[in-house]
């Protein structure tokens, strides 16, 4: 950039001292922020950790400050201000670390239990994590979970399927009928619309643990919490759709033209048909995120399958995963389960991920 | 239009009044399927709810229900009956809302970054996100994996680095909830750094370019430009975090449940209560002690202090939360 024509006026050493700051400042942050964590911990008996740690967090912190005064000092100097190596401007170092850093603490948990669903079960038990399997790598976990699974007393694969019947059809009708709901919303006036709008928001204010009793008492009274098939009150609510999506596809429907609308009328097309050759063909990326995202909460959902289902054979997957929280539990089963619970999942986010983030960052009212 | 005498006539105008009445009602009806849907399942239940809570009633029949008045709000507010119990949860409650600023700061740190590096990105934020996806059970599955005490990963590093080794969750209940929080923190990283991100890349680079030009530096251009131009969407993440952290229930009840010996406050208080967990088990593990009528009450009067905490909320958003951009 501008700096390569101030180059050869910059003594050397504020050069060296540029660039070791680039690179080194950052780490510092990080080192010194892992210590400051070690001395959160007692010592162990014998040893003086804590005190060692103390007394490095002291160090690293009065070093990083010294360099970042150090810079601020040079920095009154405008050659050494404006010196930069290409390189410097194209990325900055202590951005890359620190996500680098971060990026393994997110992953660090899968990597462990994903590590601990191949290895042998007398390893994944024993004291002691060990990052690679060390007698060998086996996939009886996973044989046992959906081959022997009588041996565990719960059948993973069954409540899985339970588990996408109550994400897929009630949510695509709760979708649909959110759509219409938008669209009248939307584009059709009448009278005390903004009311019924108003009402519908308002009934999100109240938080969800006050209806927890009634909602089962109302279920009870209607006898849907007594079946041993499919529990009705995991489907019909939500075949109402939610206020978020229509919020949502309201603003989405909004941005359609109303004059094509208008054309279409002229031409004769009822309101009906209009929503269904006009806005839902339209609306198809919208309604596929919310589609999306409402799978994930339903598919996720732990409260309601919790409170209505009494049955193993009704179990959603959530349900029966938790049975492998249990202290006793194998650990190297529980892992499998819990890497069979993740994939499904994972899956659905890698195909629809642009479409999660952008439709979780608009219903913020912001565009992604 | 004055010589149009159709147009004017009563029967006209009537029929005209009719079908606009009758294209109001359509547009209603189309609009308000779901209205239908929320004032079934929404609606009445919350009635019902408030109904209920000045009844006693162990089972869901209403014919064997009595009718006790303000009873049950006054058991759950008397610390000789059950209001001992009830400010326990929200003293862990309490303590769980610390996992707001925490589980904020470091997405806006995250966020930050991601737009201040050129490439890759989209790979981070897509990393990030991915603890979103994962349900609460497999999240705890994931961190018992962790936070156990014998053979934890977190356990066996302290111990390689001669720290004791600390009992995450049998030791007492504050580690008990700072374990949830670090969870929770985890957990939520990645929903916060997309918004934030998104926030982020809305704000007006002109702005930045200006104070650079007028000599501000990169920490003055952060604070007094950057950062309030992305209270809205912080302010709207704080709110629903705060709604969320006093309904938490899933995360606790699932690790309170899987451990042989919950740490407790004091005997027979257990950390793993929160609010919405004690309330679960009032009505459906204990409804012959307890049952329908007094859970009811207890989720009123956790709604009330929802409701009071998002009013002071909103009120010190007047504060920080700017608009102006």
């Amino acid at each position: 950039m501008i700096s390569n024509t101030m180059n050869n006026k910059l003594p050397k050493k504020y050069i060296v001292f540029k660039t070791a700051y680039f690179f080194v400042f950052p780490v510092m942050i990080i080192i010194t922020s892992i210590f400051a964590l070690g001395t959160l911990f007692r010592s162990a008996e014998g040893y003086h950790s804590r005190l060692i740690a103390t007394i490095l967090f002291a160090v690293c912190l009065c070093a990083a400050i010294g360099l970042f005064i150090a810079n601020k000092i040079f920095e009154e100097n405008e050659q050494y201000k404006a010196f930069s190596y290409p390189f410097m401007n194209k990325f900055s170092l202590g951005s890359i670390t620190a996500l680098i850093f971060l990026m393994f603490i997110t992953l660090f948990p899968f990597y462990v239990v994903i590590i601990n669903s191949i290895k042998t079960s007398a390893e994944a038990n024993a004291l002691g994590f060990t990052y690679i399997p060390k007698q060998g790598v086996t996939f009886s976990h996973f044989e046992d979970l959906f081959v022997n699974s009588t041996g565990i007393g719960i059948d993973l694969m069954s409540s899985f399927f339970n588990s996408l019947i109550y994400a897929t059809f009630p949510v695509f009708a709760g979708v649909l009928v959110s759509a219409l709901s938008a669209y009248g919303f939307a584009k059709l006036n009448y009278k005390g619309r903004k009311f019924v709008y108003e009402f519908m928001i308002f009934t999100l204010m109240v938080p969800g643990c006050v209806t927890m009793s009634s909602s089962y008492v109302l279920f009870d009274r209607l006898g849907w919490t007594s079946g041993v098939g499919l529990s009705l009150p995991l489907i019909v609510p939500r075949c109402f759709g939610s206020i978020g999506t229509v919020m949502f596809l309201r603003e989405y429907f909004k941005g359609i033209p109303d004059d094509m609308l208008a054309a279409a009328r002229i031409d004769g097309c009822g309101k009906l048909h209009i929503f269904t050759a006009i806005m839902l063909p339209l609306g198809t990326p919208a309604l596929i995120a919310q589609f999306v995202l409402g799978f994930i909460g339903v598919y996720n959902d732990y409260q309601n399958s919790l409170i209505y289902l009494k049955y193993p054979e009704q179990y959603t997957i959530q349900l029966a995963l938790s049975f492998f929280n249990s202290e006793y539990m194998d650990k190297a089963l529980a892992s499998a389960a819990a890497v069979f619970g993740i994939v499904p999942l994972l899956i659905i986010y890698v195909i629809f991920q642009n479409k999660i983030i952008s439709g979780i960052s608009f219903s913020s009212g912001l565009k992604g | 239009m004055e010589n149009n005498i159709s147009i004017n006539s009563a029967k006209y105008q009537k029929k005209r009044k009719l079908m606009k009445f009758k294209d109001g009602l359509e547009n209603f009806l189309i609009s308000s399927l779901p209205v239908f849907g929320f004032l079934i399942f929404g609606a009445f239940p919350m009635v019902l709810s408030l109904v209920m809570s000045f009844f006693e009633m162990h089972d869901t029949d209403f014919s064997n229900a009595v009718f006790i008045g303000l009873d049950n709000y006054k058991n759950m507010l008397n610390f000789n009956v059950y209001g001992k119990d009830f400010l326990y949860t929200f003293l862990t409650a309490g303590i769980f809302m610390i996992s707001v600023p925490i589980g904020l700061a470091i997405p806006i740190f995250i966020a930050y970054q991601l737009n201040k590096i050129q490439f890759a990105k989209h790979f981070f934020r897509s990393v990030f996100f991915v603890p979103a996806v994962c349900a609460v059970t497999i999240i705890v599955i994931v961190f018992k994996m962790f936070i156990d005490e014998n053979s934890g990963v977190f356990n066996q590093i302290l111990t390689g680095l001669h720290f004791e080794p600390v009992k995450w969750l049998t030791g007492n209940p504050l580690t008990f909830n700072i374990s949830m929080i670090i969870v929770s923190v985890w957990s939520g990283l990645g929903y916060a750094t997309v918004l934030l991100q998104a926030a982020f890349a809305g704000v007006d680079e002109s702005y930045e370019e200006a104070a650079k030009i007028d000599g501000a530096s990169s920490s003055q251009i952060f604070w007094k430009i950057t950062f309030p131009a992305i209270t809205p969407t912080l302010g709207y993440l704080v709110t629903m975090r705060l709604i969320d952290s006093l309904q938490q229930m899933s995360l606790y009840y699932q690790f309170g449940f899987g451990i042989a010996s919950p740490p407790q406050w004091t005997e027979g208080l257990y950390a793993y209560n929160t609010p919405v967990v004690y309330i679960y088990r009032m009505i459906f593990a204990n409804s012959y002690q307890f049952g329908y009528g007094i859970g009811s009450a207890a989720a009123w009067i956790l709604a009330i202090v929802i409701f009071v905490v998002t009013r002071i909320n909103f009120k010190l958003q007047e504060k920080w939360v700017s608009y102006d951009f």
